[in-house]
Order: structure tokens, then C-alpha cells, then sequence
């Protein structure tokens, strides 16, 4: 018994050893965001002035857009629980995001790739990569919350509140560690394991954000890993009871995975494989036709994700207005929008779009990033040895992400614009008015894949940098004004430069200009792949 | 320019990787109709040279033509004139073998149905097993069927046969003759002596990014020494023996007596050898396993015979 767990230290050296760069990257970034915007929020808010903290808060804790987003401030909202507001659940699904990466790369990427094998023939025990991986994570998961409780103390923040923030992130951390252990044995493929473990993310997500702002679903809540995290009321309340759901679900699902992992074979998932057609069919004749057959999975997955959040989306809208009757709170979310909107709910609603577009480019980005993937699998080899040119196998994967993206922002743009037709009435004048809204970050999404597109061409060994540019644009979006951020770094992000639709103007200028700025990147990126070696 | 090109023509072609030079100046040939043997130890260049032919890698210097094309600018035209078994197979995990040998022979142009049926049902291939659960061996014949079943006038083998089974090995050996029966050309790259034996009409072998010997194995065999061991009536004085063209790596004690001869020289050493009264004689031609061995581990490192060519 205790021989299946041996070998998981010097796996555990190895592993360190190869995220030497990779972990005090993401401890250091997670835990600068908590602690700058912290920071920032403090000093917004000196003690001479406390009506206008009371004000803010009241329209903060009203508003659908921000429970949806963040859920509710805490009770009573303190100024050291509105100097959290933000991170305890975005900055949450950042470390929860960096969990999955970090188990999954040791498990299952490692087992597809075959190096366990070798390790496996060493004195490694069975169960010792999984237990590695997950006392990897969680040793990140719980550095990062010590630095974070060591810098909100530091702050003057108040030591209770700062004990439960911490333990509310480890928490989360301990779940998406198990979730991912667990994903990990449910599949056969390391892609597999993200879109489970991820999935499990995405829908905690909804589950809190439908829980938080729908009125009547608050019990949704509870069933959401994140949702717990706001339950615990850091700064508040400071509930630590909670905490004993997420600890008790991560032992749980722990016990799942080393059964599973008792159960399958190495290499293997737990369903078997079954056998495929002897033949090819009809659309597998070409590079695009590859291309589709490849990605199609992922695409599928994402629509089905679209449509809940669409749903999702046009059920709250609904009740944007209806919740803010208050005339003070209207004011101040105008005054916050900067710009002259006519109404709450196409604020709502553009604020969303916008927010989901950064989503959709993390596809367009993963779609248009399969080129590198097939390169690196030797997968393009044998396709680039037939009359395949190097143009054709690049633009039938860059097609898919272009329009897969696009795909997917309409059908966004087409539940909720259905949604709110038939709620006012009005859906010949919605549903076309939504579709251009949801459309309109477009654009910006194309600057993401052309971006992908130009790093895969000119220097390949760095395409992972494109998620580090989509993590930026989205910390400049969500806390650029909060910390203070230069003007022109906010503007490097081409989210940046979108209208504020439903509801806002549109110039054509900055459009124009991301489109271009899209179609260079992707023409520099395919003439650096053309004239580069491959392999 | 007269005649048609040769279907492979290398010339002087160099390739390096940041530190590491892959190629340095080889050369190589591949006549139209001939299967041609493509020879030499781990990580000396025959599939950086391989690639560079595809169109994959490009070549630093020197002159690479695929039917007197350049492989790098017009990867795609020529491409369809050729079938390809990369050295490393990796099957996409959920696709399975059937699809992968119908995608590619459609990227290529084409699909023989009957050709194809035959090749699976002779290599014992099950077309219905996804990409991931095939043995080593199993993905091997997937790739090989993909590059079999095509027309292709020109095949391009990266160690075809690696993982293969004695039996599956032999059913290779059997493709190929037909092949170049049909008077198609095939460039070999492979470990396995016996195959190439078996199935080469020529041969070049590389050693760290250069040609060292190529042509015909007879001709190769005759550039490596026979080895002669003697037992004679009067035993020679070393310096009698030493001083005959054609001796190498003597040994002598009493009347027993050991040597390695040039191929080109035994007819003059014998008649030596003769002369002291020969009271029994072995001489072993040497094995293409030595040839090898000879041409991979001495060629780049001694001057003497390093770039012993037969001229093509
Ligand atoms: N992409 C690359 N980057 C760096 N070095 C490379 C690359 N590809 C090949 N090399 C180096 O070039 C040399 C030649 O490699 P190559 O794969 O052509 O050898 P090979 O003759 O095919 O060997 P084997 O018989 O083992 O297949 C080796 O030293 C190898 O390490
Ligand atoms: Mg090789």
C-alpha cells in the first residue's frame, strides 16, 4: 500500500524544477492584484469622508452587473470588504485557472505524452504523480495566500478578516485541486481534463453569478465553490464555518480520484475506447476538413457554454431596472459609466458583451493555438508531405478561430436578443439591435487570434505568451483605473478602444483600426510561418 | 540539362541548428527506378536531410532538387508526386487508422480502394482502432499503408520499418520489391542491414552530416578489406610482408599469419603469401554488417579512408 505513493518527492523536486519560472509567476501577479487593488481602493477613500464610502457601496451592492460579476459585498460592507470586492472572486478564478493548469501539466499532459511511462518503470509509485501535482498546487495555492495575508496586513487591514480571505482562497485552491485530480482519471486526454475542470469553473461561475443577482435564486449559490467563497464574508462577517463545506467536497472528490485511478489503466481514461469508422467520411478529405474534424469538440462545448450565459444574461436584464428604482444608485451607476447611456439595462448589458468577448477570445486564442499543437504532436508533418501547403493547413485552423469566434458571440447575441424581444415586446427591434451589440467586440477578439497568429509565425517556442497578453488585457480592463494604471498601457488592450453597446455611439475609427491591426498581425504571422522551419 | 532530372539530387547541402551542425556538405543521389538505401548511426542527419526534401526544414547551403524542383518553393507541386513515412509516427488520438490513411492519400490526390483493402488485409491492420490505441508497431503499419497505397511515383521512407514484427518486416520487404518492380523509385532510410540488403540497389552512407561512401553494395564491399588468415611452410620476416600494397593491421607469429587486405590487392598479396608456401587459407569477404560497422564508426574520424567515393 504505502509502495503506490513512493517516489512522490523526487516527482515533486522535478516538478518544481520544471515550473522554476512558471509558480513564482503566477504566486507573484496574484498576489500583486490583491494587494495593489487593495491598496488602491484604500487610499480612494480617506477617513474624512465617510458618506461618500457609504454612497459607492450602496451602489455597488445594488447594482445586478456587479453581483453578477463579484456577487454581494459583505455584511456590513466595511471599506476593508470594498477593498476586496473585486478580488476575492475574480482574482479567485485566476488562482482556481492557474490550479487546473498546474495539476493537469503533471498528470495528465504527462501520462498523454508518455513520460510517465519511463518514470513508471522507475520506483514511482501509482498514485505518487497525482499526489505530486496536487501538493504542487496546493503548495502554490498556499504561498500565494500567505503573501496576499502577509501584504492586506501589512495594508492595516483588519486580522480576522484577513485570516478568512486567505483561508477562503486556499479553500477554493483545495477544491479546484480536487476537481482536477478527478477530471484528470475521467478522461484520456489532457484537453479533456481542462474542459472538465474548467467546465466545473465555468458553471460555479454561473451558478453564484444567477444565485447573486437573480432575485428568488440565491440558493444557486450554495451549490457554487465560488459562491461559497462569498458566503464566508471576509471583512465581514467573517464566517468560517462555511469553510467546512469546501474542505469537506475536496476530501470527497480526493477519494473519488485515487479510486478512479485505481480502476484504469495508465495512459487510459475510465471510459474504453471504442472503435471508429474503418473508412473515412466524405468531409475528411481536406486540411479545413481536418481542421473541423479536430476542433469541432471544442466549438460544440462553447456554443453550449454561450447559450447558458445568454440565458443567463437576458434573465437578468430583466431585472436590472426593476431593482434599481433607487434615483441615488442610478445616478452614480451613470456617473461610474462616464459616458452618456440611456438606460441600466443596455449598460448591463454592454458591460457583459464586453466581459464575455475577453472569454470568446480565450477560444479564438485556443483555436488558433491547435496549429502550434499539431506542429509540436508531429501531427503537421505527414499533412505538409502531400500537396497541402503551408497557407492551406494555417488558414483552415486560423478560418475555425476566426469564425468560430464569431459563431459564437452571435449566438450570444441571439439568446439574449430573443430573451429581452420577448420580454418587451419588442424583437424585431431587439434581437437585430443585440446581434449587432454582441458582434461589436469582434474586432478585438480578431486582434487576440492575429496576435496568436503572429507569435506562432515568428518565434513558435513562445506561444503561450498569447494567453499571457489575454490575461493582461483583462487585468488592465477590470483593474487599469482601479490601480492607477498609465493610460497607455490600458490602451495597449484592444478591448479598449470598443463602443459601449447596446445603447452607446460606435465610430468607425478604432473599429477600422483593430480590424486592420488584426489583418497585419495575421499576414506577418502566416509569412514568418511560411518562410520558418517546421518542427 | 539534357536527360530528366534524377528524382533526388542533393549537393553539398548544410544544415545547422543554432550549435549543432546536422548537415555539413552531403551529397546524395536517387536514380529514377531505384530503391536506394539511406545509411548511417543516430542523430547524423537522414532525417534532417529527409525533411529538408519535404520542404519542411530549409537547407543552409548547397543545393537540395526533388525532381529537379526546389523542394522549399514548390513544396506542394511536387508533393503530389510522392508518398511520405515520417520517422516518428504520431496518429491523431481520435482519429482512427482507416480515416488517417483516407485524409492523407486525399491530401495527396487520391485514393486506390483496391490497392489500399489489399495493403490492410496483407499487413493484418485493423482500420477501426483510434489513433491512441494502436501498438507502436500498429501505428508504424498505419503510416506505411498511408504511403503504400498511393501511386506515387517516388517514396520517401524514414525507417519504415522500426516496430515492426519479423513476419510484418518480410510483408514490407515484399511491398517494396513490387514497387520497384513497377519501376517507381524509393529512398530507404533504415537500421536494419538485412533489409537493405534485401531490397537496395544502391546505398549512401552518412556520417555526421556528410556522405562517406555511396554506390552500388558490391562496390561498396569492394572499398573494405577481406580479411586473410594464413598458416605457411616458411615463416616471413614481418618487413616482407609489410611492405606489399594492400596490407593492413598484419599480425605475424612464427608461420601463422593475419591480416586485412584491399579488395583491389588480394590477387598480388596471395602471390606473396604463395611464395612462402601456403599450407591452409581463410579469407572472409566482409560482411555487410562490417562494412558498416567500418564506414559508421571509422570514416569521419581517420583521414585515410574518410571520403572514399565511388563516383555515381
Ligand atoms: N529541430 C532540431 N533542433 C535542433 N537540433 C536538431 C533538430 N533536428 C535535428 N537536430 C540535430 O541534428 C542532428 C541530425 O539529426 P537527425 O534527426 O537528422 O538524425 P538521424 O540520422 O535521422 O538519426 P536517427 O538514426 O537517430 O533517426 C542531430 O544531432 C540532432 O540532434
Ligand atoms: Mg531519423
Amino acid at each position: 500500500m504505502s509502495g503506490s505513493w513512493t517516489g512522490t518527492g523526487s516527482l515533486l523536486r522535478l516538478a518544481l524544477r520544471r515550473d522554476r519560472i512558471l509558480l513564482p509567476s503566477i504566486v507573484g501577479g496574484l498576489a500583486l492584484l490583491v494587494i495593489a487593488s487593495a491598496q488602491a481602493t484604500i487610499a480612494l477613500y480617506p477617513d474624512t469622508d465617510p458618506q461618500r464610502l457609504a454612497r459607492d457601496v450602496a451602489g455597488v451592492a445594488g447594482n445586478p452587473a456587479f453581483l453578477a460579476m463579484y456577487g454581494p459585498l459583505a455584511d456590513p460592507p466595511t471599506l476593508d470588504a470594498f477593498a476586496v470586492f473585486k478580488t476575492v472572486v475574480m482574482g479567485g478564478v485566476f488562482l482556481a485557472i492557474a490550479v487546473v493548469a498546474i495539476v493537469r501539466r503533471h498528470t495528465r499532459t504527462e501520462e498523454e505524452e508518455g513520460r510517465f511511462e519511463l518514470l513508471g518503470a522507475g520506483v514511482v509509485g501509482r498514485r505518487a504523480p497525482l499526489l505530486a501535482a496536487c501538493l504542487m498546487a496546493m503548495g502554490m495555492v498556499a504561498v500565494t495566500c500567505l503573501i496576499c495575508a502577509a501584504g492586506l496586513a501589512g495594508l492595516g487591514m483588519d486580522p480576522t478578516g484577513t485570516l478568512a480571505f486567505a483561508l477562503d482562497w486556499a479553500a477554493l485552491g483545495l477544491v479546484m485541486t480536487a476537481v482536477t485530480a478527478v477530471a484528470a482519471q475521467l478522461t484520456a486526454t489532457a484537453r479533456g481534463c481542462t474542459t472538465i475542470a474548467l467546465g466545473v469553473l465555468g458553471v460555479s461561475f454561473g451558478l453564484r453569478a444567477a444565485g447573486d443577482a437573480v432575485e428568488g435564486a440565491g440558493a444557486l449559490s450554495w451549490l457554487s465553490p465560488l459562491g461559497w467563497m462569498l458566503k464566508v464574508q471576509p471583512y465581514g462577517q467573517n464566517r468560517f464555518w462555511v469553510l467546512a463545506i469546501p474542505v469537506t467536497v475536496a476530501v470527497v472528490l480526493f477519494a473519488v480520484a485515487a479510486r478512479l485511478l485505481e480502476r484504469r489503466d495508465l495512459g487510459a481514461g475510465l471510459v474504453a475506447e471504442r472503435p471508429g469508422p474503418a473508412a473515412a467520411g466524405r468531409w475528411l478529405g481536406s486540411a479545413l476538413g481536418l481542421a473541423w474534424r479536430l476542433q469541432r469538440g471544442s466549438l460544440l462545448v462553447w456554443t453550449v457554454a454561450l447559450l447558458l450565459v445568454g440565458v443567463l444574461i437576458g434573465s437578468l436584464a430583466g431585472s436590472v431596472a426593476s431593482m434599481l428604482d433607487d434615483p441615488a444608485t442610478q445616478d452614480l451607476l451613470r456617473r461610474m459609466s462616464g459616458s452618456e447611456v440611456p438606460d441600466l439595462t443596455s449598460l448591463f448589458l454592454a458591460a457583459e458583451f464586453t466581459f464575455i468577448s475577453l472569454a470568446v477570445a480565450g477560444y479564438g486564442i485556443a483555436a488558433t493555438l491547435r496549429l502550434r499543437g499539431e506542429e509540436r504532436d508531429l501531427h503537421t508533418e505527414p499533412v505538409l508531405a502531400t500537396a497541402t501547403s503551408r497557407w492551406i493547413f494555417l488558414g483552415s485552423h486560423l478560418l475555425i478561430a476566426l469564425l468560430g469566434s464569431t459563431w459564437l458571440l452571435l449566438v450570444l447575441g441571439a439568446v439574449v436578443g430573443t430573451m429581452r424581444g420577448l420580454a418587451t415586446g419588442d424583437l424585431a427591434g431587439q434581437l437585430p439591435t443585440l446581434i449587432g451589440a454582441a458582434l461589436a467586440p469582434l474586432p478585438a477578439v480578431w486582434v487576440c487570434v492575429g496576435l496568436t497568429t503572429l507569435i506562432f509565425g515568428l518565434v513558435p517556442r513562445w506561444t503561450s505568451g498569447a494567453w499571457i497578453l489575454l490575461v493582461l488585457f483583462l487585468v488592465v480592463g477590470e483593474f487599469g483605473s482601479l490601480l492607477g494604471l498609465p493610460a497607455w498601457l490600458q490602451e495597449v488592450s484592444p478591448f479598449a478602444h470598443l463602443p459601449s453597446l447596446p445603447g452607446g455611439s460606435v465610430t468607425a475609427l478604432p473599429l477600422i483600426a483593430l480590424a486592420a491591426a488584426a489583418t497585419v498581425a495575421v499576414s506577418t504571422g502566416s509569412g514568418g510561418f511560411r518562410r520558418r522551419d517546421v518542427g | 540539362m539534357g536527360s530528366p532530372a534524377h528524382p533526388i539530387e542533393i549537393e553539398g547541402l548544410r544544415k545547422r541548428f543554432g550549435a549543432t551542425i546536422a548537415l555539413d556538405g552531403l551529397d546524395l543521389t536517387v536514380r529514377q527506378g531505384e530503391v536506394h538505401g539511406f545509411l548511417g548511426p543516430n542523430g547524423s542527419g537522414k532525417s534532417t536531410t529527409i525533411r529538408i526534401l519535404l520542404g519542411l526544414l530549409r537547407g543552409d547551403g548547397g543545393v537540395a532538387r526533388l525532381f529537379g524542383g526546389d523542394p522549399w518553393a514548390r513544396a506542394e507541386t511536387l508533393h503530389r508526386r510522392l508518398a511520405y513515412v515520417p520517422g516518428e509516427v504520431t496518429l491523431w488520438p481520435n482519429l482512427t487508422g482507416g480515416e488517417v490513411i483516407d485524409l492523407l492519400a486525399r491530401l495527396r490526390g487520391g485514393v486506390n480502394p483496391t490497392t489500399r483493402a489489399r495493403l490492410l488485409d496483407r499487413f493484418e491492420l485493423d482500420p477501426t482502432k483510434k489513433g491512441r490505441s494502436y501498438s507502436k508497431g500498429n501505428r508504424q503499419k498505419v503510416a506505411l499503408v498511408a504511403a503504400l497505397a498511393s501511386d506515387a511515383e517516388l517514396l520517401i521512407l524514414d525507417e519504415p520499418t522500426s516496430g515492426l514484427d519479423p513476419l510484418m518486416e518480410r510483408v514490407f520487404q515484399q511491398c517494396i520489391e513490387e514497387i520497384r518492380d513497377q519501376g517507381r523509385t524509393v529512398l530507404l532510410s533504415s537500421h536494419i542491414l538485412s533489409e537493405v540488403e534485401q531490397l537496395c540497389d544502391r546505398v549512401s552512407i552518412i556520417r555526421a552530416g556528410r556522405t562517406v561512401r555511396s554506390g552500388s553494395l558490391d562496390e561498396l564491399r569492394e572499398l573494405t578489406r577481406t580479411s586473410v588468415q594464413a598458416v605457411l611452410e616458411r615463416a616471413p620476416s614481418p618487413a616482407e610482408l609489410d611492405g606489399v600494397t594492400g596490407v593492413h593491421e598484419l599480425r605475424a607469429e612464427g608461420t601463422r599469419v593475419a591480416m586485412t587486405v584491399d579488395a583491389a590487392h588480394l590477387g598480388s598479396v596471395l602471390a606473396v603469401l604463395g611464395s612462402h608456401g601456403i599450407r591452409s587459407l581463410t579469407s572472409q569477404p566482409p560482411s555487410l554488417e562490417e562494412l558498416f560497422v567500418h564506414s559508421y564508426d571509422r570514416a569521419g574520424r581517420t583521414g585515410h579512408d574518410a571520403r572514399h567515393e565511388v563516383a555515381p
